[in-house]
């Protein structure tokens, strides 16, 4: 677990001023290689060609990438193996923090220790993950389909499902064995599309009753029935799930982004590559998270 | 002492970011659920501030700051998002947003985070 989200740790707590947050987003975002030079080295833009297209970002306020495929320099596939390219470089927080002069390497130690201590799992998350046998659970999926990264972001989302499930939901959670398959049909589900340079089709499903426990419990409010409020309240609930683990990805240098939440009334979501279901036991039933990638 | 504009699709987070604002002397002067609704408020209504969530349907947060500030250039808006991202906070930082605040809400950090942008120049 350890810094895995430091970088979103550091971006909601406001440790820093707005001012100096914004210098060290800044730079490290000018730590990674421009496209236009990444575009040079290979081979697919003349320096001429490059220039113009910054001369015409300065008048449409447009991202470099677009403007290269309007103007038919690039195509689709040749931007994206560019953005690829500018993703692996990566310099660390960390390391600009104490560039920046905003820490000490002193400071820099402290503020991990605290991080640790606010946002690491606690004694009753571990519990659960034992409990759960969460790696066992990954690991079948290994021996299934041998496809390791996807398995391992499964993981994480689970991981960071079940902690947000502590949080704001029940301390009480068993997570079931977790299985694949081709077609999952439900009742209702609230769902949200993770897309970028992973798609991924996340889900919270359950029977009514439990899904208005608990969206009650996660909006505060008490609810008798499954109705707007209450799917905004689970849509929400994934919102926040996702927006996370979207951002840990970012930290890692993977870009995702996420459509808007909705909630959908008996449907059947067909697997894409995996389509991985995890029932999970709460103290008021059962409820289940969807994973199609 | 500020009248601010409350635009996210999820009404559980506008409701929820009324009450902390109605618990202090703000006064909530609309709420929308859209990028194009929240502007059509905005110039309606003209608030002191307004809180922009990231995520919405038809227009999102991005694309709804940059129409306000081109309506109103020093127009302080208070971006609300699930999303840690670096890039999109760096995005609606460079756009012009004041601040931002990440969901889920503590009371205290939004109250501090409206007051910080509201003594903005
Ligand atoms: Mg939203």
């Amino acid at each position: 677990m350890f810094n895995k989200y430091f970088g979103n740790y550091i971006l909601s707590r406001k440790i820093f001023n707005i001012e100096q947050i914004k210098s060290v987003l800044a730079k490290q975002q000018a730590a990674r290689p421009k496209l236009g030079v990444l575009a040079i080295e290979s081979g697919y833009l003349t320096a001429f060609q490059v220039d113009r297209v910054h001369r015409l970002q300065v008048l449409h306020d447009k991202r470099f990438g677009e403007l290269a495929i309007a103007e038919g320099y690039l195509d689709e596939r040749q931007l994206e193996e560019l953005l690829n390219k500018q993703k692996t470089s990566q310099v660390l927080l960390g390391q600009i923090l104490v560039d920046e002069g905003l820490l000490t390497y002193d400071g820099y130690e402290s503020l991990l220790k605290d991080y640790k201590k606010d946002s690491g799992f606690s004694d009753l998350e571990i519990d659960i993950l034992k409990r759960s046998h969460a790696d066992e659970v990954v690991n079948l999926f290994v021996k299934e389909d041998g496809t390791g990264p996807v398995v391992e972001l499964f993981k994480e989302y689970v991981e960071l499902f079940i902690r947000n499930l502590v949080r704001f939901i029940d301390s009480d959670v068993i997570l079931d064995w977790a299985y694949s398959v081709a077609n999952y049909e439900s009742e209702g589900m609230a769902v949200q599309e993770i897309v970028g340079d992973h798609r991924i089709e996340t889900g919270l499903a359950g029977q009514d009753e439990v899904l208005v426990r608990f969206a009650s419990i996660y909006a505060g409010e008490t609810l008798s029935s499954l109705d707007d409020l209450a799917k905004d309240a689970l849509g929400e609930f994934m919102n926040s799930q996702n927006g996370l683990f979207v951002s840990n990805l970012y930290h890692k240098n993977i870009n995702c982004n996420l459509n808007p939440q909705h909630f959908m009334n008996r449907t059947n979501i067909r697997q894409r590559g995996r389509l991985y279901v995890l029932p999970c036991q709460l103290s008021f039933g059962k409820i289940t998270i969807i994973f199609n990638r | 002492m500020a009248n601010i504009l409350i635009i996210d699709d999820s009404v559980m987070s506008r409701n929820k970011l009324k009450k902390i604002l109605d618990s202090s002397d703000h006064t909530v002067v609309g709420e929308a659920q859209d990028g194009v609704e929240g502007l059509a408020k905005f110039k309606k209504l003209s608030p002191d501030l307004v809180t922009l969530d990231v995520t919405m349907p038809n227009m999102d947060g991005l694309q709804c700051l940059r129409e306000i500030l081109a309506e109103k250039s020093d127009a302080k808006v208070v971006m609300i998002t699930a999303l840690g991202k670096g890039d999109t906070m760096l995005e609606a930082l460079d756009a012009g947003a004041a601040d931002y605040i990440t969901k889920p809400f503590e009371d205290a950090n939004v109250l501090g985070v409206i007051a910080g942008a509201l003594e903005q120049g």
